[in-house]
């Protein structure tokens, strides 16, 4: 029995191009369930799949390939379904959520902001750029290194709040759906994705480069636009995902 | 659609491990892939503090690694990144 690495779901209306290779020696083809179809490729491996830089690559050109062609949901990488059956099952079960996603996502495109410090703090007011250094050695100096620290903290999470706001006003009006981090690393201020539609792209990056210039100190990197990778819905990832070794 | 910041930016390693790997449609429970007791996203964040320059042209992933390791690959990165 063939097993079937996913690569996307489509409509199954539109087709997939016959020269369209994933990772694997065979070209992809679709296997429907009424209106839906999974973009698949038989999988004879029976080992851990490892994301080298390779398969994850060759798995977001064909992702991105059918983004071209029409509305489509990436799948995660790594998702290898046992036979014809058990992929049918899986379309059927995820249905309907399916079909909401291929609508609200249809024509849509998502963009990746990192922002990173720079010489931001450095060159802000100077109260939250440089570390503390210690006093001395009797309690109180320890005590009082210990409260600039905190205090320094503190206002480097609320410079980071600051810009997440000033990056959410700014950027709300060009994006439809919008996932941002503050400070899930401290040298990281802020990550987000955003959800544009695809005429709205030109006034998305117009809008980022103004930010970006306002903020010049920091370092703000845009990538995209990539498909909706992180929108589609988490219904889905009610189930356990990966099972990292 | 302009595609320019594609064209101007391009995409990181770093930023398509966090997608491919970390994102998406979740049709089954059952997905396993093995990365070698690395963080991928702790990993991808500190790969954009050191690298947040463009992947150059002939360090972008080739797609005849089947046989990489996903910790060659990972390893292999981060010496990368620590040259810039």
């Amino acid at each position: 029995m063939t097993s079937y690495y996913v690569y996307a779901i489509q409509p199954a209306n539109i087709e997939v191009p016959r020269d369209l290779y994933g990772f694997h020696p065979d070209a992809l083809a679709k296997l429907c369930w009424r209106d839906l179809a999974a973009v698949v490729a038989p999988h004879f491996e029976t080992d851990t799949l490892a994301p080298t830089p390779g398969r994850v690559q060759r798995h977001h050109e064909v992702v991105k390939r059918l983004s071209e062609l029409g509305p489509v949901l990436p799948v995660r990488f790594g998702t290898i379904l046992a036979d014809c059956g058990t992929l049918s099952e899986a379309l059927k079960r995820h249905a309907e959520t399916l079909h909401a996603d291929l609508e609200r996502l249809a024509g849509k495109y998502e963009y990746g902001i990192t922002v990173l410090w720079g010489d931001y703090l450095a060159g802000s007011d100077g109260s939250a750029g440089e570390p503390i250094e210690p006093q001395g050695e009797n309690g109180r100096a320890y005590m009082l290194q210990r409260l600039g620290e905190y205090q320094r903290e503190q206002r480097i999470k609320e410079i980071a709040e600051s810009i997440k706001s000033e990056v959410e006003s700014s950027l709300e009006p060009v994006a439809e759906e919008i996932k941002l981090q503050a400070m899930m690393r401290d040298d990281v201020p802020l990550r987000g994705s955003f959800l544009v539609p695809a005429e709205w792209s030109d006034a998305f990056e117009t809008e980022f480069e103004r930010l970006h210039e306002n903020y010049k100190p920091l370092r703000m990197l845009l990538t995209g636009p990539w498909p909706p990778y992180s929108f589609v819905s988490e219904d889905y990832t009610s189930l356990p995902a990966h099972k990292v070794r | 659609m302009s595609g320019r910041a594609t064209s101007e930016r391009d995409i990181t390693l770093v930023e398509l491990l966090d997608r491919v790997v970390d994102n998406g449609v979740v049709l089954a429970g059952d997905i396993t892939i093995s990365v070698a007791d690395i963080d991928l996203i702790y990993l991808g964040l500190r790969l954009v503090i050191r690298s947040p320059v463009i992947t150059p042209a002939e360090d972008r992933p080739r797609t005849d690694e089947s046989s990489e390791d996903a910790h060659d690959f990972i390893l292999r990165v981060r010496d990368s990144a620590g040259e810039h």
